[in-house]
C-alpha cells in the first residue's frame, strides 16, 4: 500500500516498474522500505556491517528478479522481505554465531518486540499495527514463530532449544501465523 | 480444503522451518496446487507482519548510493531521460500495459556505444580525424533508427486500441483491455480484450505472419491461481494485416495474470510446448 505522500504509486505498480528496469521505482521502494528492510536484516545479524551487506545484496536480487514477482509469494512488501530474509539467513548461516544461536534464543522471552532503536519517532501506523497483531499471539507461539524467522532455525533445532515435541513446535507455528493471517484478513 | 497438516507445512515452509529435504517436497507439491499456492502467497504476506512490528532503523544514506552503483557496474546501465515531447506510456484504469523489457535493454547498449564513440570522437575531431566522425554518424543513425521504430510499434498499438474502442462503440466499462508484446522487441503486436462476466473475448492482431503449414498459433490465459494456463483455442492468421478474432475459454477464468500466444503443432495442443511469440499482462 502507499502512504508515501511523495510517491502514490502502490508497491505493486513500483515493482511492476522496476521489472521494466526503471531504476527511478527501486528507488522509491528502497525509500519507502530501507528501514523495514535494515531492521529485519539487523535482527536476524546482530551487526550493522552484515545487515547493510545482506540489504544491498537483497536490493540487487529484487532488482534482477522483479519479473518473476507473483501473488504466490504475498504482496510485493512480502516478496521483497522474503529476498532480504533469505540472504540475511545465508549470512547467518555462514556465520560462527550459527554454532550457539540454539541455546542463545532459547533463553530469550520476548523475541519479536524488540526495544525501540534509534528511529523510534519515525515509527509508522503500519508500524504500529504489527505490533499488536503480533502481540496479540500468545507468547509461545509468538517465540517459535520468532525462532525460525528471524534466527533461521528449522522446527527440529526450534523443538530441540526449547526442549519441547516436534508436534507441539509445529502446531505452535502453524496456530500463531494462521492467527496472523486471519487477523490481516479481518483488516482488509 | 487444506487440511491441518498441510497448513502446518505450508507455514513451516513459508518461515523457512522445513528441513532441506521437506522442503524440496513441499516445493514441488506446489507446482500442481493451486489452492496451496494462494494459500502460501497469503501466509507470506502474514509473516511479513514480523519484520513490520521491529521498529525502523534506518541505514546510512551511503548504502543507496552503494546499492546503486553496484547494479550500474553490473549492467552497465545508462540511464535515458526522455526528451520533452516524447510520450512516456501512462496506464489507463482500464488497461493493462506491457512493454517489450529487452528493447530498453538493446537500445541501452546502443546508447552505451554511443556514449563510447562520442568520447572518441570529440578527442579525434579536436585532432580532425574524420575516420571516428563517420562511425559516431553510423551509430548515432542506428539510434535514431531504432526511435522512430519503437514510435512507430506505438502508433500501431494506439490505433489498434482506437479500433478496439470502435468495436465496443466506445464502451470498455468492465473490460479489460491487455496489450501483448514480443518477448523480442519485433514487429508483432496483439490486444485482447476480455470481459470476465461473460468469459468471451476479442483478440486483435497486428502484423503476425502466418505461421508454417503444419503449425498453428495457439491463445492462453495464465490465471496466477489455476496450475496451468487456460486454452483459448488455436488462432487462424492469414496474412500481415490486423486480424479480430473473437475467443472464449476452455475453462473458467479467475482473473487474467497473462495472455500469450504460442506456436504450436497444426490443431492446437492441450498445454503449451511450443515457442513463445507473444505475452503480455
Amino acid at each position: 500500500m502507499a502512504d508515501d505522500p511523495k510517491n502514490p504509486a502502490s508497491d505493486a505498480e513500483l515493482l511492476a516498474a522496476v521489472a521494466r528496469r526503471e531504476r527511478e521505482a527501486l528507488s522509491a521502494l528502497y525509500d519507502r522500505h530501507a528501514s523495514v528492510l535494515f531492521a529485519t536484516a539487523l535482527r536476524i545479524l546482530g551487526e550493522r556491517n552484515e545487515a547493510e551487506d545482506a540489504v544491498q545484496e537483497a536490493l540487487i536480487q529484487i532488482w534482477q528478479k522483479a519479473s518473476t514477482y507473483s501473488g504466490h509469494a504475498g504482496t510485493p512488501f512480502a516478496w521483497m522481505i522474503t529476498v532480504l530474509r533469505n540472504k540475511a539467513i545465508e549470512r547467518l548461516r555462514v556465520s560462527k554465531r550459527r554454532a550457539h544461536l540454539a541455546d542463545e534464543v532459547a533463553s530469550r522471552t520476548e523475541t519479536t518486540v524488540d526495544p525501540p532503536a534509534a528511529n523510534e519517532a519515525a515509527e509508522r501506523e503500519g508500524g504500529r499495527l504489527a505490533r499488536t497483531l503480533v502481540e496479540a499471539l500468545p507468547g509461545e507461539q509468538r517465540q517459535a514463530i520468532a525462532m525460525a524467522f528471524f534466527d533461521g532455525l528449522t522446527q527440529q533445532e526450534i523443538a530441540e532449544a526449547l526442549s519441547q515435541p516436534l508436534g507441539t513446535i509445529k502446531a505452535r507455528i502453524r496456530r500463531g501465523l494462521m492467527k496472523l493471517r486471519e487477523s490481516l484478513e479481518h483488516r482488509v | 480444503m487444506i487440511d491441518d497438516p498441510r497448513q502446518e507445512q505450508a507455514c513451516l515452509y513459508v518461515l523457512g522451518a522445513l528441513g532441506p529435504d521437506e522442503d524440496a517436497a513441499f516445493t514441488g507439491a506446489l507446482g500442481g496446487d493451486g489452492e496451496l499456492r494462494a494459500l502460501v502467497g497469503e501466509l507470506h504476506t502474514a509473516a511479513s507482519v514480523l519484520p513490520s512490528a521491529l521498529a525502523p532503523v534506518a541505514p546510512r544514506p551511503e548504502l543507496k548510493r552503494a546499492i546503486f552503483e553496484e547494479i550500474e557496474r553490473r549492467e552497465c546501465i545508462i540511464v535515458e531521460s526522455h526528451p520533452e515531447g516524447e510520450a512516456r506510456d501512462t496506464p489507463d484504469s482500464s488497461s493493462k500495459l506491457l512493454k517489450p523489457l529487452p528493447a530498453v535493454g538493446l537500445f541501452g547498449w546502443i546508447g552505451w556505444a554511443a556514449a563510447a564513440c562520442l568520447v572518441f570522437g570529440i578527442a579525434y575531431i579536436y585532432h580532425s580525424n574524420t575516420d571516428v566522425e563517420e562511425k559516431l554518424q553510423a551509430v548515432q543513425g542506428e539510434r535514431n533508427d531504432a526511435l522512430r521504430e519503437k514510435k512507430a510499434a506505438e502508433l500501431r498499438i494506439k490505433e489498434l486500441e482506437d479500433r478496439v474502442a470502435a468495436l465496443q462503440n466506445g464502451n470498455l466499462k468492465g473490460q479489460q483491455l491487455i496489450r501483448l508484446g514480443p518477448p523480442e522487441n519485433s514487429a508483432p503486436v496483439a490486444i485482447a480484450l476480455w470481459d470476465q462476466q461473460k468469459q468471451t473475448g476479442t483478440l486483435l492482431l497486428d502484423h503476425l505472419p502466418a505461421p508454417a503449414a503444419d503449425k498453428d498459433y495457439q491463445l492462453w490465459i495464465i490465471d496466477p491461481k489455476q496450475a496451468s494456463p487456460i486454452d483459448c483455442g488455436v488462432v487462424a492468421v492469414a496474412g500481415n494485416g490486423v486480424v479480430t478474432i473473437p475467443f472464449s475459454a476452455k475453462n473458467k477464468v479467475g482473473s487474467i495474470g497473462k495472455f500469450a500466444i504460442t506456436l504450436e503443432q497444426k490443431g492446437g495442443v492441450p498445454a503449451p510446448k511450443g515457442t513463445m511469440v507473444l505475452i503480455g499482462g
